[in-house]
């Protein structure tokens, strides 16, 4: 005889469970359970993985639910697809009508669901144990309802055995209640944590649920240390004198064969005209779309469109690619700009439906790398859209058009990861305030992958000020590194949807999501990929949304411009991106991408897809960079690791970059298959933990051997690949970046005015803070005008001479309806008097306090400190009675503010200043002390010790750089990058982290005009009490 | 007549700053919460001064001025300055403008107003016009200028003492008997209680501080269950105490200080029960006290947690002022709701007679009869080392040859078997 465990809970029930879906099956193997049946709470959010995991390990998945109900709650097992289908529509409304993370499901609607479910009565928390502690004729009634309502075969009553005296009479009143109503027992575990050392795991996660310490938690937590699990044979002893509720585990289990291959998903069909199939209808628009694109529509790209049409057709996707051709028809139609980004750059499909930007024929990309029949999934097309409101409109008209409930966004499963756990954990523990943001501060894990070596660790926790030799810190420690990556809610992914024929709801539960009008389902993204659900990623781009400003500003001055014609050897911009002149343009922006453009001197398109790929993890640490760097430079000859990989590597000289490079290597050098190739790209693009990419190198050792390959060259292809599991581009996606970077750099170049006012208007986006970016235009030439009452609109705008009105967005503290009245009573008529606007405008006290500190009243007769004695007058109503009593002119007693106040009044106010850079004010001081401007530092010769200093506007310790910190210094004339060592930067951690103005001495560093300077000395400045705010990135 | 003069005085030593005041002049103000301004007649200045300086400690802060205002700022922002008469204006011109916190409750946001004007001292404050501020800030506008210019605003509180409740006596000789002592407390004690009496309140502690030949001295603090007015009953209570503790050698001298509370005034119900005298049986816990040990006495709370027979004793409540009756008991006295683990109602029970503390014991399976069990607790996982909290054990219920069923339990932490009780 065996046994069946039919009520486990895994950490998907969000703070009830201790253990992963893969971690409860890899137990269920070790106790020999032929299957396992999950019931998460109100939910089948780990139903995907643990599915998966069961499968990998050879046992059957049982899905069900732990449903809330009024009197306790009530675990539900699928029996068949019909009863799956009923749970999933029976979760959503529920979760539909009420609060996020909410929800009771009465037994009435319970009821609906009961075809093709059987629900057992549940452990302690179970509805009727609760109802037999209250009364034994309540709970009788209850189970015969339930009965009744599920039929009498359908409802077992379920006994738990946890050592527990109390459970014990509970068990008793149950089983008498089953012998009376005639229903069957069935024992299980109540499973909640997988090993027994889950048990410290749980309490903390119930601590964490219910907000309070483990001191305070009392009976809260767990009774005992031991696992739920028992082997067979201890079940079998454990309920000696019930032997019948063993039993029906495995009876009962026989019935339930539903799994989730059999979820009964269909992608929607696209309806056509009369007359038309989906695939003739494809072949009609595709062709019609591609006599627009190539113009003449050439020999090459009509055969690579018949081929891909004919493919498409053999795998029966015409209705995905017609209905995302209709996502982007309704954005062309509405105006929105949508750009498809990732591997759908490969089709050339794509490129005639409107769906990407670039000719793949043109650019001979592989188009295998998009679909192929070996892949045996969907293909995967993303639209780049402009984000914020533009989007939006695009996922409504998707809601609109399949329904509510046949459409839905993916989720994202928010774990815990360093800093969470730390403030959660150590709440739990009950470490003060001080001690949980120490803890927080310490254990993330910025630019550092050490963190789970123990003595690393404890040498933080002991930063922290913890003793590591209390029994409390070291189960800190213990804790923090257990709850990594558990899950701790469900968030929304950012733009993944996914659409089904007939009612989602039928196969996943849906819930309502945080923003108003969104519904996502219980699964991510690579679950739903997993289960063969297609998904749609409607990605919010903060670039597309400036470019898309831009071209309206721009047009709004009567200038015409065509984002798909922009001429593509433009020599103004490439000379811009060869000088490294690049703040605010799409992904080449960054301290690193800068440090490159001189070297790789981009002249044309292919240089800048080459410039967006290389600067990648997966290229930075398989050693790529440099060889690169050289050859183009002719340092160094093109050399190939092996002969058969010339026609792989050749136009990239002899170095992979790109992602297809890294298969078609595997394919010729190690002999993988298709069907290993498409492995191999999965585990480059697989984010979970996973092993598959060790896998992978063994069968790729073993290949390259095969083929004689061996020793030095060896070993770089194998660098090569498995370096770029750390995150590489594929090239097509590379390329529909670079459109979307030269189009920025074309309107920084061209149209300057329109480019920043767009950036700042989209914040926050990019690699540099507002504040850097109007510096940026005031470098090159542009007129950045102040925040005015009279001629500010809420956002910022382009005036009549080309200049950038700054937006009344940046006041710090006005809202967005004051700012929205300001400008529309401002166009009804201007602004007579401060009184006037007062009157009109109804500011709070801090909203015109903020507008008169920052001068934008002035253009109302009255310098800053003018106004701002007026306005403490002005903001204490006068009532109707006396507001239109002609206004008594009192002159200001206080003097004008100074330079410096000016410019300390401009940070406070709106983070950014239009006057002068607040170094101006040092650079005497700082000159006398031989601290040279940014802007000299190319004239002194590499080696020479030199002095920098500045605002810290980036900080910057990214994974791939061993430690060392990048540190960009603004000054009034350019930017300075500076490098720390990673000892150096443990030594002056807090200085370097907290410090806005520093000074630097070190050695310059000058290499094919990329100038930087290895500090050796580092001195924090006067802030002027400015807060001047840095982006930090790991 | 002749003009007065001010010096404010802060120091941490509240107390004793109040006392070294009182004996320089009765016209004593009160600067909240560290200080004291004394009016003096301007000839008396220095003398003051040195007087002070001779009375304190050396880190006080004093300032003198003609105004109040004036002094108080001088002692907080310029300690040790004499402001001459007729400059406190001046003095104060270069003073910053948060100094005014010291004079009147100031909110954050007018200092960020005058921060954003540029107006930093009190000088600048002083020269804005006066009904501008006004327009502004409403009478404190004008409030806050006069202050500026070192003006007096308002009437302060004058200070009263706290009544200090303590007797002391230096004896001739030497006590070494019980008997002498308490007729000595029990004067002591009826001066004491009259002097609370007249006041409407009683002893809520009372510290007693002997004297004693050796040089040394020996304390004993009594807390009764509830405040006591009467001293018959604080003597009968301290004899308890002093016959469970003396003295280990000769009095020569006593203290006794007593801690003033409001007596409980209880409105007893015709519908409750009769309960014993408060002050008897606070004289009965004392006596039970003496025998059995402080921390053996009390009201037992059970604890919420999983370990068995866990209790914390509290402090007994003899009579509450709001007149909770027998048997209720406060929310937070009562064991939390167990959402996970409920007891259950209902079955049928029997009556454990518990071991206290539990028995070790050894088990011999021939004489055990039948056996139920095991029930398994662990917890305080995470507590620390020595002071460790953290238990497991199995708990079994057997039924022995001798007919009797027992509860027994085998500790994992410390591997031994104890017998916890015997069923009914």
């Amino acid at each position: 005889m065996t046994y069946i465990e039919l009520h486990a809970c895994s950490a998907f029930s969000f703070l009830e469970g201790a253990s992963n879906p893969e971690a409860l099956v890899q137990e269920a193997v070790r106790f020999g359970y032929p299957a396992l049946g999950l019931l998460d709470r109100d939910g089948v959010y780990g139903a995907p993985r643990f599915y998966r995991a069961c499968r990998g390990a050879g046992i059957r998945s049982i899905v069900g639910a732990e449903l809330t109900t009024p009197d306790g709650r009530l675990p539900v097992l699928v029996e068949s697809r019909t009863g799956y289908q009923n749970l999933c529509r029976l979760i959503t409304s529920t979760k539909l009508r009420s609060e996020k993370g909410a929800g009771i499901t009465s037994l009435d609607d319970a009821a609906d669901a009961a075809s093709g479910t059987i629900c057992l009565t549940g452990g302690r928390d179970g509805a009727l144990a609760c109802l037999l502690r209250r009364d034994r004729d309540e709970a009788r009634a209850w189970l015969d309802r339930l009965q009744h309502l599920w039929g009498p075969d359908q409802v077992y009553v379920e006994l738990q055995r946890h050592f527990a005296r109390d459970q014990e009479a509970l068990n008793q009143g149950l089983v008498e209640l089953a012998r009376v109503q005639k229903a069957p027992l069935v024992a299980t575990n109540g499973v909640r944590h997988a090993a027994a050392s889950g048990r410290v795991l749980h309490d903390v996660l119930t601590c964490i649920h219910h907000k309070i310490t483990l001191d305070k938690a009392g009976r809260l937590l767990n009774r005992y240390a031991d696992g739920d699990w028992n082997s067979p044979e201890a079940m079998r002893r454990i309920f000696a004198d019930l032997p019948e509720a063993v039993e029906n585990t495995v009876s009962l289990a026989a019935r339930l064969d539903f799994t989730l291959s059999d979820l009964g998903y269909r992608f929607p069909d696209y309806p056509v005209p009369a007359g038309e199939t989906m695939v003739s209808y494809l072949r009609k628009v595709t062709h019609a779309g591609a006599r627009q694109r190539y113009r003449p529509y050439h020999e090459k790209a009509r055969r690579q469109i018949e081929y891909e049409l004919n493919m498409i057709e053999k795998l029966d996707l015409a209705g995905y690619f017609l209905i995302v051709w209709d996502i982007v028809r309704f954005c062309r139609e509405n105006d929105l700009l949508a750009q498809g980004r990732g591997s759908a750059a490969n089709s050339a499909v794509c490129y005639s439906l409107g769906i990407t930007a670039v000719d793949p024929v043109g650019m001979d990309l592989l188009f295998e790398r998009f679909l192929s029949e070996e892949r045996g999934e969907w293909p995967d097309i993303d639209l780049d859209l402009p984000s914020g409101d533009r989007r939006e409109r695009v996922i409504q008209h998707v809601y609109e058009r399949y329904g509510r409930r046949g459409a839905a966004m993916t989720a994202n499963v928010i774990t815990y990861r360093g800093r969470s756990a730390a403030r959660e954990v150590g709440k739990v523990f009950g470490f003060p305030p001080e001690t949980l943001d120490r803890l927080s501060k310490l254990l993330v894990t910025w630019g550092e992958t050490g963190l789970h070596d123990e003595s690393l660790l404890l040498h933080r926790i002991r930063e922290a000020g913890l003793q590591i030799g209390s029994r409390r810190t070291r189960q800190f420690a213990r804790i923090w590194r257990e709850i990594q990556n558990l899950p701790r809610h469900l968030g929304q992914h950012t733009g993944g949807m996914i659409i089904c024929q007939g009612r989602l709801d039928s196969v996943v539960p849906l819930e309502p999501a945080r923003m108003p009008d969104r519904t996502v389902v219980q699964w991510d993204k690579d679950d739903c990929a997993d289960l063969g659900i297609i998904k749609v990623d409607l990605l919010g781009l903060g670039m597309m949304a400036a470019i898309h400003e831009a071209l309206e500003l721009v047009r709004s001055s009567g200038r015409q411009i065509d984002l798909a014609h922009l001429p593509q050897d433009d020599p103004k911009v490439y000379a811009m991106l060869q000088a490294a002149d690049t703040v605010g343009v799409f992904q080449v922006e960054s301290r690193a991408q800068m440090a490159t453009l001189p070297r790789l001197k981009p002249r044309c398109f292919y240089d800048l897809v080459v410039e967006v790929a290389i600067i990648r993890p997966g290229p930075i640490v398989g050693e790529m960079v440099h060889p690169y760097l050289s050859r183009r430079a002719g340092l160094e000859p093109v050399v190939y690791p092996h002969p058969s990989l010339e026609p792989i590597l050749k136009r990239t000289l002899g170095v992979p970059l790109f992602q297809e490079q890294l298969l078609r290597i595997a394919m010729v050098a190690a002999d993988f298959t298709g069907g290993q190739a498409e492995e191999l790209r999965r585990a480059l693009g697989f984010k979970r933990p996973d092993d598959a990419m060790r896998k992978i190198e063994t069968k790729l050792r073993e290949g390259l051997a095969r083929n004689g390959i061996e020793g030095k060259t060896h070993e770089t292809l194998i660098k090569y690949i498995t370096s770029f599991a750390l995150y590489g581009f594929p090239e097509s996606h590379a390329a529909s970046f670079a459109l979307l970077a030269y189009a920025s750099a074309y309107l920084k170049a061209h149209f300057p005015a329109a480019f920043y006012t767009a950036l700042l208007n989209n914040q926050p986006m990019g690699f540099y803070h507002p504040a850097t970016l109007v510096k940026d235009a005031q470098h090159h030439g542009q007129r950045v005008r102040c925040i005015d009452v009279q001629y500010s609109d809420w956002r910022c705008t382009v005036e009549s001479d080309r200049s950038i009105r700054l937006g009344l967005m940046y006041a710090r503290g006005l809202r967005q309806g004051t700012g929205l009245r300001i400008e529309a009573e401002r166009r009804q008529c201007a602004y007579a008097s401060l009184a006037d606007f007062q009157r009109r405008v109804r500011p709070n006290r801090n909203e015109i306090t903020v507008l008169a500190r920052i001068g934008a009243l002035n253009s109302l007769g009255m310098r800053r400190r003018e106004a701002l004695w007026q306005v403490e007058k002005a903001h204490r109503f006068a009532g109707p009675l006396l507001e239109r009593l002609p206004e008594e002119k009192e002159p200001s007693p206080l003097h004008d503010m100074t330079r410096v106040e000016r410019m300390i009044s401009d940070y406070e106010g709106t983070g950014m200043t239009i006057g002068p850079h607040p170094m101006v004010l040092k650079r005497r001081a700082l000159g006398k002390r031989g601290v040279l401007p940014a802007a000299q530092l190319h004239q002194v010769r590499t080696g020479r010790r030199v002095q920098v200093a500045g605002t810290v506007i980036v900080r910057q310790r990214p994974m791939t750089a061993k430690g060392f910190l990048f540190v960009s210094l603004e000054d009034e004339t350019g930017i300075a990058n500076v490098i720390v060592r990673p000892k150096m930067f443990d030594e002056h951690r807090l200085l370097l982290m907290s410090s806005s103005f520093l000074l630097v001495e070190g050695i310059l560093q000058n290499q094919e005009d990329v100038i930087s300077v290895r500090a050796e000395r580092f001195e924090a400045l006067d802030s002027f009490e400015i807060g001047v705010s840095s982006h930090d990135f790991g | 007549m002749a003009p007065s003069r001010f010096i404010a005085v802060f120091s941490l030593h509240a107390q004793r700053l109040f006392e070294a005041a009182e004996m320089l002049t009765p016209r004593v103000e009160v600067c909240p919460p560290d200080g004291v301004l004394l009016e003096i007649p301007a000839r008396r200045e220095q003398e003051t001064l040195d007087r002070l300086t001779h009375l304190l400690d050396r880190d006080v802060r004093i300032g003198g001025a003609s105004t109040r205002t004036a002094a108080i700022l001088a002692a907080r922002m310029a300690p040790g300055t004499l402001v001459p008469y007729h400059r406190e204006s001046r003095f104060l011109a270069a003073l910053p403008v948060t100094a005014l916190k010291f004079c009147m409750e100031v909110e954050d946001a007018l200092f960020e107003t005058f921060a954003g004007w540029g107006i930093r001292t009190l000088g600048e404050v002083a020269a804005l016009p006066r009904a501008s501020l006004v327009a502004r800030f409403g009478e404190k506008g004008a409030i806050l200028q006069r202050l500026a210019s070192g003006e007096d605003v308002g009437i302060r509180a004058g200070y009263q003492p706290e009544p200090e409740f303590k007797e002391e006596q230096e004896l001739e000789w030497t006590l070494n008997v019980l008997e002498p002592l308490i007729f000595l407390l029990g004067g002591m004690l009826t001066r004491l209680c009259g002097r609370l009496k007249e006041r409407g309140l009683a002893a809520e502690s009372l510290c007693l501080e002997f004297r004693l030949d050796d040089g040394s001295s020996f304390r004993r603090e009594l807390r009764p269950a509830l405040p006591i007015q009467e001293a018959k009953i604080l003597l009968s209570l301290l004899r308890l105490d002093l016959q469970t503790e003396s003295p280990r050698s000769g009095v020569t001298g006593i203290c006794i200080q007593a801690r003033p509370a409001h007596p409980r005034i209880v409105q007893h119900s015709l519908l409750q029960p009769t309960a014993p005298h408060p002050e008897k049986l606070a004289q009965t816990l004392t006596r039970l006290k003496g025998i059995l040990g402080g921390e053996n006495v009390g009201s037992p709370r059970v604890l919420d947690t999983h370990r068995p027979d866990a209790l914390h004793m509290e402090e007994m409540e003899l009579a509450s002022p709001k007149g909770r009756g027998k048997g209720q008991r406060k929310e937070s006295d009562r064991p939390q709701l167990d959402r996970h683990h409920p007891h259950p109602e209902g079955g049928s029970r029997l009556a454990l007679r518990r071991i206290r503390p539990p028995r070790p014991t050894r088990l011999c399976r021939e004489t055990i009869v039948s056996c139920a069990g095991p029930w398994r607790t662990s917890g305080d996982w995470w507590t620390e080392g020595l002071e460790t909290q953290a238990w497991a054990r199995d708990e079994w219920d057997v039924e022995l040859t001798d007919g009797v069923i027992y509860r027994v339990y085998w500790d994992h932490r410390k591997r031994q078997w104890y017998v916890e009780g015997m069923y009914d």
